[in-house]
């Protein structure tokens, strides 16, 4: 492995780690432009790159590690970069693709062990894909050729075979497969080391098991052995890999799962109000990582802001964590070339250091210095053009990608006497603002182009009834805003219906542009919290016995969603002064809102 | 029980000896030195959560270089329990620590200044730690030891990032403490217990005897001479054959040995000669097995 490739891999995990991810986007450009050094990485070293580079939202730049960069749309014929490959694309739920790529994988693969490994993430993926026959089959391939030694792929078998038992109800199978999942899980937790994170997964994946075969077997004792070793694994996974990490969702989310079917046997109203917090607790968390990526679409429904939460929440977190890097970056560790009494705050003074410094160490620190002072500003640029905190990121690594790429040509800003002090700012303004509206027009076409349907993500190709579900949205709108005071349903129609500017609806309304602005704004909230009330009121009366108590005292019907009704539903969920929010209904309003969200 | 109500005040026969946090419905977690004056022959204690309800508790394992301690919690409540969540601690992060000692005490809080320091702890292990400052100088933060410290947010529960351990002295008042204080981060306390690792997880899970709790199978002891393999009854191994039991022992003597040479109390290469014999008596023996 190469100099270059170790650096790349070091900075992929810093940025793992929470490190700057611009850094990471030049050390990979750098690397892929370098055939000698991607090479010199090996399958096993592009593979991990991969990950971490995935991990840190470098989606495309992950896939181009894998594949040969330089022969475009040519696979690199490697079935473990193939592999790999297949397994990112599971893992952002596009099933059809990874099938596609890791049968390509297994065509191509000629050692055993290889095969072994193919065939069960094959098994793996039909069945998260929801084709149990299908993982059935490959299960039976992978038996019956009897690839084995790679206690990964065994363990990964047995546990398919668990789910695919427990799915068709067969108690024999799921007592076989659970014996099996054992004798497969033992060897490689020796192997793997009672610390290891892995072998900790590998436990909540027996322990999950177990709890299949004590419903199948209908032992309460059994199976509160099983919760319990499920929640130290499931504890000390999120301990080890954060809540939000895969391995650490499914292991909660099936401690909850089992908690929750514990307490309803148990027949204690307190017991099940407290595993249907925990439950909503953490099918929320899952919904949101989910929606991350879903909530990128276009949709005209999303200027009422129903669904705009989530954004919200996730461009705060970025922002967030965006400014402690920097801050954290900036107080400790400014390059020596610019410290001291060096002018490196100075912008022409830096831009002049940028293209015309001989000395490549300076030059180097300068650009660093750039990408520092600069990455925030086009961060909250792209973002406000894209409105999307994560392609603003994307947006802004490759406003960097491109100044540094041209900076390096000699085809950086002219630097005038007259306008000294923003040349460098709105250079590298221009250039993002190109980058947006290149994003833009992409987005535009996914909708308007007629591409194939194999070329879509699993989730767009799956959102075919677009047509179904934006008119029943507008029926759910409709019956909120008709719960509005004569003069919210006034200003509903000249900004939702006749679309007229701010400035124009308080003309209408005789009234100044801040306060028609102030009212539109209040309307939009109002709307947005009146839709979640009234689907908790259709969807959520069985996830909670207050919620359920307010339905029977306004006694709700679908053809009766009272103004009333509509506040003590927002009071109940929505954190008041007091900060007395449900926190079932809190959580539980978004899982309920995703299904119909764009 | 609430996400809030999962730190604990642990005491015995009515006197207070620090503070703690429950893990999981059959484990709590504090700092070793809170339990120090409790003997190895009556290990119980009693821990009492901010309702008022005491539940009964056992030491169950110790963590002596790092200074921490796991306890069993001896009659887990029935219904479910909600964790905080966990997570690392990035520097500037707001912390704050809902325990205090006594009514009279203030709630302590400041900033992360590192997220995830190594640090040589008093007890003599280097740690995985957070560095604290704390924004109330109180010049002596005794009786905080082995709470939770948990990251401010705005909105949602409270968020878990490590176990309160020690205060930095001020190196110009004697006597009196700085206002740095150490954590050990949450990911570093869970790993540093057998009780809570995955192989002693696969052997539970696994028992014949499903009545048993969790922590009452098999577990490596540390009672301040060695490690030994038994069971709560004070028997020997109950999973495998006695060559299996003889492997466990051995495991838990090189991981004394190991810990020993990590601190400091034995010759590097003297531990090699010891971790030799270790493994041959293991093989003489499987051949003594196999005849």
């Amino acid at each position: 492995m190469k100099g270059l490739f170790q650096e790349t891999i070091r900075a992929a995990e810093r940025g793992v780690d929470g490190g700057e991810e611009s850094v990471t986007y030049y050390y990979v450009e750098r690397l892929l432009g370098n055939p000698s050094e991607l090479q010199s990485g090996g399958d096993e070293g592009r593979a991990y790159l991969a990950v971490l580079l995935d991990t840190i939202g470098l989606r495309k730049e992950s896939i181009r590690v894998l594949r040969d960069a330089f022969n475009p749309g040519k696979s690199d014929d490697s079935p473990a970069l193939q592999n790999m490959e297949g397994m990112l694309a599971a893992a952002h739920g596009r099933y059809k693709r990874a099938s596609d790529i890791l049968n390509d994988a297994l065509y191509s693969a000629d050692s055993p062990q290889m095969r072994g490994k193919i065939l069960a993430n094959l098994a793996a993926v039909s069945l998260q894909a929801g084709r149990v026959d299908e993982a059935d089959a490959w299960v039976n391939v992978s038996k019956s050729i009897q690839y084995s030694g790679d206690p990964a792929a065994d363990v990964l078998i047995a546990s398919v075979e668990v789910n695919i038992a427990s799915a068709r109800g067969n108690k024999q199978a799921l007592r076989a497969a659970a014996s099996s999942l054992r004798g497969a899980s033992g060897p490689w937790i020796a192997e793997l080391g009672p610390q290891h994170p892995q072998a900790l997964a590998v436990v909540a994946n027996m322990a999950n098991a177990e709890i299949m075969v004590a419903y199948a077997e209908d032992s309460p004792i059994r199976l509160q052995h099983a919760i319990d070793v499920l929640e130290v694994a499931a504890f000390r996974l999120v301990a080890e890999l954060g809540i939000d990490h895969p391995q650490s969702l499914r292991a909660m989310a099936n401690l909850a799962s089992a908690n929750f079917e514990r307490a309803l046997t148990s027949g204690s109203a307190q017991n099940i109000n407290q595993a249907n917090v925990a439950l909503a607790k953490i099918h929320g968390r899952i919904e949101l990582s989910k929606r991350e990526a879903d909530i990128r679409t276009i949709s005209s429904v999303r200027r009422l802001n129903i669904f705009g939460d989530p954004v919200r929440v996730t461009a705060r977190l970025n922002a967030a964590q965006f400014n402690r890097a920097v801050a954290a970056e900036l107080r400790t560790d400014v390059p020596r070339a610019y410290a001291g009494t060096e002018p490196w705050h100075d912008e022409v003074e830096l831009a002049r250091r940028i293209i015309n410094s001989k000395n490549k160490k300076e030059r180097n620190a300068a650009l660093t210095v750039m990408v520092r002072q600069y990455d925030q500003v086009v961060t909250r640029f792209c973002a406000g053009m894209l409105s999307d905190p994560d392609a603003a990121l994307d947006a802004a690594q490759n406003t960097f990608a491109h100044a540094l790429t041209r900076l390096g040509e000699g085809r950086g800003p002219t630097l005038s006497d007259d306008r000294r002090r923003d040349e460098l700012s709105a250079w590298l303004h221009i250039i993002a603002r190109g980058n947006c509206i290149r994003l833009l027009r992409r987005r535009a076409q996914v909708f308007l182009s007629d591409v194939s349907v194999d070329d879509l993500p699993d989730d767009v190709e799956w959102r075919t009834g677009e047509a179904a579900r934006r008119a029943y949205v507008q029926r759910l709108i409709d019956s909120v805003v008709a719960t509005l005071t004569e003069r919210q349903t006034q200003i509903y129609g000249l900004r939702f219906v006749e679309e007229l500017s701010i400035r124009q609806i308080a003309e209408r309304l005789d009234v100044s542009p801040r306060t028609a602005g102030n009212e539109v704004g209040i309307l939009q909230a109002l709307i947005a919290d009146g839709v979640s009330a009234l689907i908790l009121a259709r969807e959520g009366r069985d996830y909670c016995p207050d919620l359920g108590h307010i339905l029977d005292e306004e006694t709700f019907t679908d053809e009766r969603f009272t103004s009333n009704l509509r506040n003590r539903i927002i009071r109940h969920f929505s954190t008041n002064k007091l900060g007395d929010a449900c926190p079932i209904c809190s959580s539980l309003r978004h899982q309920l809102l995703a299904p119909y969200s764009p | 029980m609430a996400v809030s109500d999962y730190w604990v005040e642990i005491s015995r026969q009515g006197a207070r000896l620090g503070a703690g946090f429950v893990l999981t419905r059959h484990h709590a977690l504090t700092a070793f030195h809170c339990l120090r004056s409790i003997s190895s022959d009556d290990e119980d204690v009693d821990l009492s959560f901010a309702s008022g309800e005491v539940i009964q508790g056992r030491i169950c394992e110790r963590a002596m270089g790092a200074d921490l301690a796991l306890i069993d919690i001896l009659k887990p409540n029935e219904s479910t329990f909600i964790l905080p969540d966990a997570d690392r601690a990035d520097r500037g992060d707001s912390w704050s620590a809902p325990y205090r000692p006594t009514t009279s005490d203030p709630y302590i809080g400041g900033d992360v200044l590192s997220g995830a320091m190594t640090y040589r702890c008093e007890a003599g292990h280097e740690i995985e730690a957070l560095q604290l400052g704390c924004s109330q100088n109180l010049g002596d933060y005794s009786g905080y030891s082995g709470g939770p410290v948990e990251r401010c947010v705005a909105s949602g529960g409270p968020v878990l990032l490590g176990v309160l351990l020690e205060q930095y002295p001020d190196r110009q008042a004697h006597g009196r403490a700085s206002n740095v204080l150490f954590a050990a981060t949450i990911s570093e306390a869970v790993r540093r217990f057998n009780h809570l690792g995955a192989d002693h997880l696969f052997k539970v899970l696994y028992s014949d005897d499903k009545t048993l709790p969790i922590s009452s199978t098999t577990f490596h002891r540390y009672d301040g001479t060695g490690f030994t393999y038994e069971t709560e009854e004070g028997q020997d191994s109950r999973s495998g054959t006695p060559l299996e039991s003889r492997i466990a022992a051995a495991g838990s003597i090189l991981d004394a040995l190991h810990e020993w040479v990590s601190s400091g109390v034995l010759d590097p290469t003297y531990a090699s000669a010891l971790t030799l014999r270790v493994a041959q008596r293991v093989v003489e023996s499987s051949w003594v097995e196999d005849e």
